[in-house]
């Protein structure tokens, strides 16, 4: 008998938003790679002065919470409410120092004069790491939305659509930045 | 079929390979070579995600096309 395809995780709905959201970010690192093709040694110049240490760290931190986010939904399968909580509070806190560390990151260039008007390379990593940062934030939200509502006992192992909902965002998010990191910090 | 990887070992290849990302920005690496290996680590990351963590393995073809 031939197996049927499963269903999407979580509300239909957030897949085509996702899908809308890469859609984006995929028409920005585009053109991020065509300006950067005519214009290579600046970029390459100005890449050095990334951290990528902190850019590494960011990107463990995130995938890390990402990881965390899928054992959120695999504990509310199970019905281990408070467990699901646990691990959603854990990829907060990831997600809460990964925005500290841009935080510091973005304070430090700006207090060197540094901003979105200085070259071409530092136009496209502010308008592409602030955009990533703005969806980190509600991305977040989102997680705490469903946090609180899992604490109020609205997921069960029956009723789990908004844990997965709100961890296809986030994974989202999380996918952006590993096609990120490498762009425009790494290759050169 | 038996599985020989799980959540966690997907994560700590992840893991390993973002180490590698690391090591060639901070070694300076460059050449098609280097930039080719870098996208093929990229988007053998950003697969993982989509089919283990998204849960998009065993989707219909049509969302897996639109996806990847």
């Amino acid at each position: 008998m031939k197996k049927q395809p499963r269903l999407l995780p979580g509300d239909f709905a957030i897949w085509i938003f996702i899908f809308a959201e890469l859609l984006v970010f995929a028409i920005f690192f585009i053109t991020y790679s065509v300006v950067r093709a005519q214009n290579v040694e600046l970029f390459n110049q100005f890449q050095l002065t990334l951290n990528h240490e902190t850019g590494a760290i960011n990107t463990v931190l995130l995938i890390t919470a990402s990881y965390f986010v899928v054992l959120a939904v695999h504990s509310i399968k199970r019905n281990q409410i408070k467990h699901c909580i646990g691990f959603i509070y854990a990829a907060l806190i990831c997600g809460g120092v990964f925005l500290a560390i841009k935080t510091y990151e973005f304070n430090e260039k700006f207090s060197l004069g540094i901003n979105m008007s200085t070259n071409d390379f530092y136009f496209f990593y502010f308008s592409l790491t602030i955009f990533h940062y703005l969806h980190v934030i509600l991305g977040m939200i989102i997680l705490l939305a469903v946090a609180i509502k899992a604490q109020r006992g609205n997921y069960s192992s029956q009723n789990y659509t908004g844990v997965e909902t709100g961890g296809a965002y986030w994974h989202m998010v999380d996918l952006v930045w590993i096609i990120l990191f490498p762009l425009i910090y790494i290759i050169r | 079929m038996k599985k020989y990887y799980n959540v966690h070992t997907i994560w700590l290849f992840l893991i390993v390979l973002t180490i590698n990302t690391y090591l060639f920005g901070h070694f300076q690496s460059s050449g098609i070579q280097v930039v080719l290996f870098i996208v093929l680590i990229a988007i053998i990351k950003a697969t993982l995600i989509m089919r283990e963590f998204m849960e998009l393995r065993g989707v219909s073809l049509m969302w897996r096309i639109v996806m990847y």
